[in-house]
This record gives C-alpha cells, structure tokens and sequence, in this order.
C-alpha cells in the first residue's frame, strides 16, 4: 500500500492550480509541545524560499556569435533603399567612389549599432578599415556573406506550392500588418539549439579533477555549424553574474586565437545534447550528440586543456537516418546509466537502441542492438515530433508523441500507453528531472511524473494547471532543480516562440522524496532583448552536492544563470535570476522594469527604429554633399533671428492656450515646428546660451522647456547642459562608423535636439486629465482611479470602505452603465433570429457575430435569470447579476423552450 | 498568451478541423486494414450513454417534470441546482468525421489525459516499424479520399492541411480566431487578470475579474481559480461564499455523455453524476481548514467559528447522500477529517478531573468522533482512486483517545476501549511519530481495512 505523506487521488495526483490548493493533511496539536492543530499542504505558502522574490537580471549579456551578425531580416531591402538613395544624388559617384564604408561590413557595423544598446561598439578585434584599397562596385562581387538572412527550417515541396512568397513565409518575415492572419509553420523536431552541461573526460576521470562545464550551440548562416566551448566553473556563481560570461565571448570572438571548437556538420542542426548521467556513476559524460537534418553526430571530447580551455575532440562516423530506417531521427537519448548508449526515434515514431563503439577508430561504426528496435507509429498522430527519454531504470524507456506516452521495458518485453492525450490536450515537451521524476508539459498542465522503479508505471505526482494558451504549439519546457536547505526546489520554466516571457512555476520535494509539494504562485518573467519569441532556454549546471547541506536557507542567495535563445535571430543570450537585490540603480532606469505589457505590439520597437535610422542616414548622406557653398551669415545674426522668431511663435501659442480650448496634440509643442531652425550655425555656446535664456525667460510665465539633461543622461548616462560634452561623445560613436563623421554627428546633434525640445505649461495638463477623465464611462474610470494608486493604501481603504463601495456601485449596473449584461430577452431573441437568418445577422450586427451561442452563454443568462432568487444573501455584488429580480424571471421561464432546442456544433477546442 | 475563457470557434477552424479529421480517418482505416484490425472492436462501449440515447424521448419528458419540480423548490427557497439542462451538449450530424474520430477514445473527466497504471494493460512491445512504403501507401489512400473536400476548401485551409500532414506544426495562435472588437477586449481583459495576479495585485486584478465574467460569452466556471485566489485575498470569507454559489449553481447530477463531442474540458470546469467538481472539492477543503483553524484558536470568537464547524460538518452528511459525492473517495476523506479535527479538540479540551456521567459524556463525544473518523475512512477507502497516509492517522486516533485517560494506567484502558471500538491506544507518546512504532501499525491497519 503506497501510503504517501499527503492524501491525493491516486492515478490523478493532486491537481492544482492558481485557487486550487488541493487536498490536505491534518496535523493534530501536539500537547508536549503546546503546537496547535496545522495543515500539510499541495500548495505550499511559506517556503524557505520565495519565488516572488526572484526578478531578472536588470541586463541580458547578448553573447553574438561573430560569424552570424544580428540583422533583422528585412534589412535587405533598407540596404537596396539605401543604395537606391545613392544613386540617385548626382554626386555620389565623385564623392563616394573612393569611399569605402559601403562595403558589407560597415553596414553591418552600422546597423548593428544603430540600435543603441550600446554606446560604445565593441570592435571585433579582426576589424581592419581598408583604407585606399578600391573596391568594384558591380553588384556581381557582393558577396552575400553574413546577409542578412535568418536561418530557416526546411520546408517540404508539397508545401511550397502552395506558399505562394507574398502569401506567408515573406509576409510573416516582413512583419505586415495583418500578422494574425498568416499561418506559420515551424518543424517541430527541432529541438534545443544550444546546450550547457557538465563534461568529464577520461583524462578528467584519470587526473581525478572535476567536470567542467561545457556549452554547445550551433551558428552558422544554416545553422550547421557547431560550436562548443568551456564555460569556466569558478566563476559559474559569482555574484557579478555575466561579466566574466562576455569577456568569456569576447575573447572567442576570433576563432584562430579563441578555445571555441568549431565543427562544420554540413547539416542543419536540430537538436543538440549532452548526456545527463545518473548520479549513480558518479561521473560526466564525455560525449555531445548532435541531431542534423540527415544524421546523427557524436563528438567525444578528448581533453580539455585546463590553461587555455583549448577542447580537443574526435568524432564518431555519423549515424545516418538511412541506416535505421526510412524516416529522419526525431530525437535521441543517452543512457543515464551506460555512457556508450543511446536510444533513437524518428519522425514515424520508430524506435531503437544503439552503441556506441567504445574507441573511435575507422571503421569502428555505431551498431543498432539487434532486438532492441520497435514502433509506437501511431497514424493518427501527424505531428512530426517525437521525444524519447529513459525512464526509471536501466531498461524502461520513454517514448512520447504529441498524443501519447508510451513505457516500454526492453528486457522484459512489454509497452504500456501510459498516457493517452487524445481529448483535451495534448503533450508539449517533457524532461527528465533525475532518476525518479521527469516534467511533462501539456497544452494544460505541469505534471511532474513519478517513475520511480519502486512504482510499476510512471504516475502523476503533481500538476500545475499553467493557463497559457493551449493552441500555442511551440510551448517548451526547461527545468532546473537546486537543494534549498532540505528541500529539492524543481523550476519549471515554460518559454513560447510565440511571445517573450516566461512562465516559471516551482516544486519542491523533500530528502526522501515523498512530500512533493507546489511552491507558491508562478511567476511570469519578461525577457529583454527578445522580439519574436524564445526557441531554446537553458540553465547553467547548478553545483548540488555542495549546497545540500547547507540548511541555513533564509537568506540564501540564489543566482540562477541561464541562457536562452531568441528564435528571430541566432544570438545567445545570458540573463541571470535572483533573489538578491539588483546593484546599481542607476542602471535600473535603462531597463524597462515592467514591460510585461499584456498585448504584444504589432512592430517590435527595434524595427521601427532602424527603419528611421536608416532614412536619417540616408537623408544625410544625400544632403551632405548636395548642399552648395553658400555665403553663411554670422552666428549672431543668425540666432537673433531665430529667437526673434521662436519667442513670436510661442507667444502666440501661449496666448492660444489661454483663449481656446486645445487638444491633445497641441499641449506639447516642438521647437523646431515652430519655426525655421538654423542649420548652418557654427558656435555651440551660442546657442546653448540662447536656449538657455529663453528657458529662463519662459519659466516666470509657467512655461517648461524640456530639459536637455534628462536627455542627455538617457543617451550618455551623463547629466550635461553642455551642448560641446554631448557632441564630442556622439562624435566618439560616429568616429568609428563613418569618415564623414564631423557632418553626420552634427546632423545627429541637430536632430536629436529639435526633435527633443519642446515646451508645456502644466497646468494645461490637469485641464485635459480631467477632460479625458470624465469621457470616460464608469467601469473604466473606476479602474483608472485605482490603477496607480499605492497597494496598501487601496488595501486599507478597502477594507474599511467596503460596504460603501459595494452598496455605492450597485445601483450604477443597474442603470444604464455601458457593460452591463444584456438582459435575457435582447440576447434571447438574437439568438433564435440567427438561427434562421444567419447571413442577414452577420452583416447587421458585427458585435455578436463571433459567439456561437454556446453553453456559456446560455448558463450565464440562465443564471441572471433564475438564479438571482436562489443566491444567497451575503453573496457578494460581483458574482450576481444587476438586474431587477422580477421581470427576470417571468423571461427565462418563457425562453427556455426555444433554447434547449438549439443545436451547438460539437468537437474539441 | 493566456487561454481564453470561452469557447471560440470560427468557420474556419471548423472546415480546417474537419480536413485534418478527415485524413486522420482515413489513414487510420487504411491502417488498421492493412494490419488486418477490424473496426469494431474499437469503440469504447459506453453503457450509461447508450442508456440515455434509447431512452431519449422519455428523457426530454422527465427533464420537464423535474424542471417543474426544481422551479417550486427554487419557490420555496430550497438551494437547488437549475443548471442541468445546460450540461446537455449539442449533437453534430452523425457523419462527422471529427466526432468519428473522439468516439473512439475515452473522456476522462478527472485528468486532461487518459492515464494508464495498470500493469496489466501491458502489451509485448510492438515490433513492427512502420517503413516508407507502406506509410506511402497509407497516405496516399488517405489523400485519395480528400479530393472533393480538398478542391473547395480555401487556400489558407489547404495550406494548414498540408502542413499538418507533414508533419509540421502551426505557430500561430491566434489562427483562425474571429478578429473581433469583443475577443480582443476579452484577450486584454484576460492578460491583465492573469499578470495581476502573478504580480499579486489584487485590487486590480479584482476589478478585471469583475469586468471579465460580466462579458457574455464568459464562462466564470473556466476562472474561478483565479476568483477563489482574488477575493482569498481581499476577503477570504467572500472566497467561501464564492466557490459556495458555485458548487451550488454549477453542480449536476447528470451523467457524463462520452460521446458528445464538448468543447470544455470537464477536469476542472464541470461536474457529473460521476464526477465531483473541482470547485465543490475546493470550497470542502477551504472551508475545513479554515474553520478548522478558526477552531483551535480558543481565545477568538470560537463559537462562530465552531458553529460553521458543525454547519459544514452537516452539509457535507447531506451531500454524502447523493450522487456524485457519494462515490467520491475525497469527500469522504474530508468528512472524516472533519471528525478528527473535531476528536483532536474536544479530547483537548477533555478535563481528566471530570467525573461520572460529565465525564462519560465528553469521553463518548470523542469516541464517537474517532469512530467516525474510522467509518468514514473506511467509506474512502472503499470508493478506491485515493490514497492517504493510513497508520499515520491511525497512529494520531490512538494519540487522542490515550488524552482522555491521560496519566491512568493504560492497560485498564485498553480493555475499555475494546468493547468500544477495535483500536489499541499506543502505549507511550512515541505513537505520535510515525516511524517508531510498528506493531500499532499492524494493529490500526487491521482495524481500520475492517
């Protein structure tokens, strides 16, 4: 009998979710030590370790592979533009024939660092400025290396017919408007395009020093390309978090003189991995397997040199697909247990056992073990992916597709569908956890499954219902499990190629792992410097055998690096997790805290922006040399002008302001749409000093000029009024970029400044609050009220003020507010009309077109109907619909006929 | 990025859907012609359902009458559920192919996923791999028979369809989904309930949860969790009374239909005859301990909370007596935790200076408790599908009867107690820890599989 420390459902496991805390256990009160009765619980509130504490790290490291630059991929066609720009001006071909910054790199390194992460570009040190060296300008020698052209999953023939390259693939690149209309495909077989992990190899084992840990990911224009490198341990865990991790990059930048091991496997990558040995052997692997488009890989590494982290490696004879059967691999698995194993499936969901040879030699071959080959093909399962994983012990595997789970024991002969997932969902990803419990991720839960060998199937421990989208199909799952005093905490991090955040939920189990508990509450991270959506996310190995015994957890700190993959580009990407509290405010105001903004927006930010950038450059270069030698006035008269004219100006929309009423747009003027601004303009000083001066002029009337500090400090981190400091260090920046950077820094200057300085009077800012305030109908304004205001404050207002609250807002659903339920009848008789005149409803009223009138709709208008006599007194306002009681229920009585008679469309959402 | 709370469907996910089903179909028949599996066998039977689908036009009859019924207790002021008849799920055409295909399966109610853990479903492991050719041969037969549905489907269809057979997946959540002012409002709305309440602001995310399950279409049954969590914060007492109206509102005694195809998972939304609600069980739990806690605190206002003690100890005796708690294993479990709770602190509160019949009185008391506590386990056990940790509350009843006879010689007692009831009180406080006592394991165990 097993007789667990909590009572659960057997099969089922305690099913939890956000509100479900599951079943309990009663802990009586203790007389000898005075402790009052308690509850064991699935849902554990106070933890030693709280997940709310843990925030991102205020900075993700982007660690570029140098051979894949970081270009969006419409970039092309900004570069033709750009060059069709050129050619247009009469002048290029004299000015620019000798000029060189048009070759591949320099855009590169222009639109690299257009984006403003950084101010100072970091040059690669092969960076070299062909200086005199003349370059052809026919298009027939550009050579298209690092273009910008994303990698991309393979596309089988038949579906290329039918993508048409305006229709999808193109279109969804190109990031058009009507995005959500578009279909996008992905294959799901591949995997993790990058991995860390701990390696040992046998000249580790014989000198008796430690694993090390090593990073695999693949680059390359098609991703073919491996690339494995040492991630040194000691500095794994220093607090500094990712410093060392750039430097680490950096210093690899250049593949002569860096420790990156790189391999070229002639292949698309899909899936790389590194054995995770059981913890019985006491040792690491050695081995990195990596999946192609066509075979198998294996890379044994030799040594690693402990000075230079110099890796040596050799490489079995690939395992192609056609050897073992028709189909390509899906996915593959070492033995946790036997180093020299490892089991396969491919694409159809045939599976088999393999060996690797123990020492490479020619000839020596990978050997599939005769008997150790079957099938769970299935065919009504069409999706391509497939994962296999080894269970509880030496000879149980599993073997998962998106419908089912199969166990299957290859010594003693038997399979057993463990998991059917035919209905309600269906399965997304699992890892293996340890030797007794694995994460299997579902459209609709975290299940953390028990295959211990004690057990006779793998079962259900714990779920976590997780809530995201459930037709979101590249949900993936990455794990991290760490001792936190005597308890195992299990991260489970939920990632989407869809979106940029990420779900991470916690479990936790004890010593003996019986009491296996939820932490409390997920968490939702919002990861930087991610467009599109993250394709693989990984932890750096964490050290336990150390901290197990550390049971002084209260104020431990934690620092979980991980790194992740953006899915538009091909950077890796480090972020570190904590507990402990970020350093350097001053750095804090450069990331967005809060950007979990609940709609994502149409257009990254950073596309928007490049597209500007590259129109300033463009227009510069065409102005630059255009402009004629013309008689330039002295600086003095220029400026009396101008400020003659800027002060007329405002005066006059001052005086506006006062008269008439204004809207939105006009409560913050531009400068420069005031009037002509000077260009042409030599002193700086001078006009810092007339800027200034007017400021001061303006401020006695309670008019605001926006102030160039704040500027400045956003894009110098310097707090300066001095316009020469902010030119001298944008010059700095272009210097690199650009001979002509005296021309273009000052054409920056210049705009940067007028597009910045503007002017408001505040008060005019409470008249349109107010004005905009009252548009508003009641709920929203309601919900405004609240937002910004303090928690505990609302909390305590609340609490005293309830039944105020509650009595005041009972008589506004009542009458007339705008979101009120629709009474049964309006409903009622547009629903029977649909019924029959589907076509004339459609086009008549476009609100309700997108219900089918389902249950839902029919329980909740039932509810307002008959319930509302039936609900208790004391129930609150919020779950009772406002309506008059009597009328009501004279309605439904009289529509229930026609209602039950209505056929709803069945099948499975 | 979160799921949304009501159900969407839109032409096109339908036509899409039913091609995919098609094919699957097919592919399968062809299959299983191949490999010389014959069809019938593969439907599940399913006696209750086809008990209702005979029985059809008596059954529209006996909804009206209890209809009837139900409307002159709701006169009368009985809390009586009146949601039946919604649970009553629209049947398609019988030729659709999708339904086809979910007849086949079985729909568990209590998992999203059908799990397996008998062993002796076991199967010697299929050896046969499945090779090019006749996957080619598979798959062309099943194109074959798509022609016609293929030719008038939309380009965007067709496009979807060739993807999935290829073993591709979509990217793309929002395929298919109506581009309306009302579902984008509902998507807002529903980010911003589930980002508050990962943040922990509650006020907020109370005000989107009132504006949400107001918006028809809105199902409140697929976002009580997330209510239950809101106003457990606000105040926790509205958080009973809410998952109260619930369990009252959305409960049924209805059979669960297997072949209906539904568009909601019953897991954590719906209840059957069969099958108790997440959010009944819920509200049980919450309230025990609640209460329970508000019990043990003998400084507070106990009485209140002991009446709600007892209040909820009588609902549930009511609610054991009918379907579907009466077969649910947890509810009994948490009726007899409700007897131990109580049998903890009355045999707390148990004077030893007591004598005669007060003092029989409060030692019967709590006899009387721990044997139900017994009695009720033994229910929970019987039902099966629930484990718990046996000795451990065995151990704990011995604890609570050896208060009552404290410091007096335990032998005596022990024959006492015999006549009473068949469990031994431990000898010595040890029995409190679980792992030193083994022969009271043997002994309690025996006592309470009786």
């Amino acid at each position: 009998m097993d007789d667990g420390l909590l009572p659960q459902h057997f099969p089922t496991g305690a099913q939890l979710a956000v509100g479900v805390r599951g079943s309990s256990m009663y802990v009586p009160s203790q007389e000898e030590t005075g402790k009052n009765g308690g509850w064991v619980r699935h849902f554990e509130d106070d933890m030693p370790f709280n997940l709310n504490e843990l925030q991102i790290g205020k900075d993700a490291i982007v660690l570029d592979d140098p051979s894949t630059f970081i270009v969006e991929d419409d970039d092309e066609d900004g570069m033709e533009s750009l060059r069709n720009l050129q050619d247009d001006s009469p002048v290029d071909d004299e000015v620019l024939d000798d000029d060189n910054e048009f070759n591949e790199q320099w855009k590169e390194t222009i639109i690299k660092d257009l984006r403003w992460e950084r101010l100072s570009p970091s040059i690669p040190s092969n960076f070299s400025v062909f200086q005199g060296i003349d370059f052809h300008k026919d298009p027939m020698f550009d050579t298209r290396y690092g273009s910008p052209i994303s990698p991309q999953d393979y596309v089988p023939g038949t579906l290329i017919n039918d993508i048409t390259q305006s229709d999808y693939l193109a279109a969804v690149r190109r990031k058009s408007k009507r995005e959500t209309e578009k279909l996008l495909m992905f294959d799901p077989v591949v995997n993790d395009l990058f991995v860390a992990g701990n390696i040992q190899t046998a000249r580790d084992l014989r000198s008796n020093s430690d694993q090390q840990t090593v990073i695999a990911f693949c680059s390359g224009e098609t991703n073919s390309i491996l690339k494995l490198a040492v991630l040194p341990e000691n500095k794994l865990h220093l607090a500094n978090g990712a410093q060392w991790l750039q430097e680490l990059f950096a210093k690899n930048v250049d593949d002569e003189l860096g420790t990156f091991a790189s391999i070229d496997l002639k292949a698309s990558i899909k899936s790389i991995k590194i054995a995770d040995v059981s913890s019985l052997l006491g040792r690491c692997s050695d081995t990195v397997g990596v999946l192609t488009e066509n075979a198998l890989h294996f890379i044994k590494i030799d040594n690693i040199d402990p000075q230079t982290s110099h890796i040596s490696y050799s490489m079995h004879e690939p395992l192609k697909s056609t050897s073992f059967g028709d189909f390509p691999f899906a996915d593959f698995v070492f033995n946790p247990w036997e180093l020299q194993q490892f089991a396969v499936v491919d694409i159809k969901g045939n599976w088999g056992v393999a060996r690797l040879p123990k020492a490479i030699k020619p000839g020596s071959r990978i050997r599939f073990l005769p008997n150790l080959k079957g099938s769970i093909f299935d065919p009504e399962e069409l999706s391509n992916w497939k994962r296999i994983e080894w269970s509880s012990s030496y000879s149980k595997l599993l073997i998962i597709d998106a419908s089912k789970m199969v166990e299957l024991d290859i010594e003693n002969d038997w399979q057993l569908e463990v998991v059917q997932a035919k209905t309600w969902s269906y399965l997304r990803d699992y890892r293996r956890i340890d030797d007794e419990f694995g994460a299997l991720l579902t459209s609709k839960e975290i299940i953390i499954v028990s295959t211990k060998s004690g057990n006779e199937q793998v079962s259900r421990v714990i779920s976590w219902k997780h809530c995201l989208d459930p037709t979101d199909q590249t949900l993936r799952l990455s794990i991290q499990k760490m001792p936190l005093g005597f308890k195992m905490l299990i991260l489970t991090c939920i990632f989407s190629k869809g979106h940029d955040k990420v779900y991470v939920h916690g479990f936790c189990h004890d010593q003996d792992r019986h009491l296996v508990q939820a932490v409390n509450g997920p968490i939702l991270i919002c990861m930087p410097h991610v467009f599109k959506g993250i394709s693989s996310m990984h932890f750096l190995p964490y050290n336990e055998e150390e901290r197990w015994i550390a049971s002084d957890t209260q104020g431990q700190k934690l620092w979980l690096n991980f790194l992740f993959k953006d899915n538009s580009t091909n950077r890796l990407m480090h972020c570190f997790l904590t507990n402990d509290e970020l350093s350097d405010p001053q750095d804090q105001l450069f990331v967005t805290p809060e950007r979990m903004d609940a709609v994502p927006s149409l257009l990254p930010p950073i596309a928007r922006h490049i597209d500007q950038v590259r129109f300033f450059i463009g227009q510069t270069k065409v102005t630059m040399f255009e402009e004629p030698e013309t008689p330039i006035a002295p600086d003095s008269e220029i400026f009396q002008n101008f400020g003659y004219q800027l002060s007329e100006a405002i005066n006059g929309i001052v005086e506006s302001w006062e008269n008439q009423q204004m809207d939105i747009e006009q409560v913050q003027p531009l400068l420069s749409d005031l009037t002509n601004v000077p260009t042409k303009y030599e002193s700086m000083e001078e006009l810092e000093s007339l800027l200034h001066q007017l400021s001061e002029y303006y401020r006695d009337l309670g008019i605001v000029l926006t102030d160039f500090k704040t500027i400045s400090k956003l894009l110098i981190k310097e707090e300066t009024m001095n316009f020469d400091l902010f030119f001298s260090k944008l010059l700095q920046c272009w210097d690199i970029v650009t001979p002509n950077s005296l021309s273009v820094t000052r054409k920056v200057f210049d705009s940067i400044l007028w597009s910045i300085l503007r002017f408001y009077k505040s008060a005019n800012y409470d008249k349109i609050e107010t004005e905009l305030r009252e548009s508003l109908t009641e709920p929203y304004s309601e919900m405004i009220s609240h937002w910004d205001e303090d928690e505990s404050q609302l909390m305590g207002d609340q609490t005293s003020d309830d039944r105020l609250i509650q009595e005041s807002s009972r008589p506004q659903f009542l009458f007339g507010s705008q979101s009120q339920i629709p009474t049964i009848k309006s409903s009622q008789s547009k629903s029977t009309r649909r019924r029959r005149h589907p076509h004339s409803v459609q086009t008549e009223s476009s609100f309700n077109v997108p219900f089918t009138p389902t249950e839902q709709d029919l329980s909740s208008s039932r509810i307002s109907g008959s319930q509302w006599g039936l609900l208790p007194n004391t129930m609150t306002p919020a779950f009772s619909l406002m309506s008059s009681p009597t009328p009501m229920l004279s309605q439904s009585q009289n529509s229930q006929r026609p209602r039950r008679k209505k056929k709803r469309i069945g099948g499975f959402g | 990025m979160f799921e949304l709370p009501l159900v969407i469907t839109s032409k096109r996910t339908r036509t899409s859907r039913k091609l995919k089903y098609q094919y699957i179909n097919n592919l399968s028949k062809k299959y299983d012609g191949i490999n010389g599996i014959s069809n019938g066998q593969t439907e599940l039977p399913t006696p209750e359902n086809s008990a209702t689908e005979t029985s059809e036009n008596e059954e529209v009859g006996q909804q009206k009458r209890r209809r009837i019924r139900k409307r002159l207790k709701s006169i009368i002021g009985e809390s009586y559920s009146d949601l039946e008849s919604d649970e009553e799920q629209p049947v398609e055409e019988v030729d659709n192919e999708e339904r086809k295909f979910y007849r086949k399966y079985e729909k568990p109610q209590l998992t999203f996923e059908k799990w397996q853990c008998d062993p002796r479903k076991r199967t010697p492991i299929q050896r046969n791999r499945i090779n090019y050719n006749r996957m080619n041969r598979i798959q062309r037969h099943g194109l074959r028979r798509m022609e016609t549905s293929l030719a008038v489907a939309s380009r965007t269809n067709k496009t979807f369809f060739h993807a999935t057979t290829q073993g591709y997946q979509l990217f793309d959540p929002t395929y298919g989904r109506a581009n309306t002012f009302q579902l984008k409002h509902i998507g807002t709305l529903t980010s911003l309930l589930h980002i508050n309440v990962l943040k922990r602001k509650w006020e907020l995310a109370y005000k989107c949860f009132a504006l949400l399950i107001r918006i028809p279409g809105v199902d409140v049954r697929t976002l009580w969790g997330l209510g239950e969590r809101i106003l457990a914060e606000r105040q926790p007492t509205r958080s009973l009374e809410f998952l109260q109206w619930m369990s009252s509102v959305y409960s049924t005694k209805l059979p669960f239909a297997d072949d209906v195809n539904y568009r909601m998972a019953p897991v954590f939304t719906k209840g059957s005859k069969t099958h108790t609600p997440k959010y009944t069980t819920t509200w049980l739990w919450e309230c025990l301990i609640r209460y329970a806690n508000g019990l043990e605190d003998l400084e507070m206002d106990s009485k209140s909370a002991a009446e709600n003690f007892q209040s909820l100890m009588d609902r549930i005796s009511e609610m054991v007596l009918g379907p579907p708690y009466m077969d649910d294993p947890e509810v009994w479990f948490i009726y007899a935790l409700c007897h131990m709770v109580k049998a903890d602190t009355l045999s707390q509160q148990f004077d030893p200076r007591l004598t005669g019949s007060a003092r029989d009185i409060a030692s019967n008391q709590v006899i009387q408790h721990i044997q139900n506590t017994k009695s009720h386990l033994q229910q929970c056990s019987s039902k099966g599908g629930f484990t718990f940790p046996k000795r451990y509350i065995a151990r704990q009843l011995a604890a609570f009867e050896a208060r009552l006879y404290g410091k007096i010689d335990a032998y005596d007692m022990d024959e006492e107690e015999d006549e009473d009831n068949d469990a031994h009180s431990p000898s010595d406080e040890s029995g409190m820890y679980p792992e030193n006592l083994d022969t009271q394991l043997i002994d309690s165990e025996a006592s309470l599989s009786d």
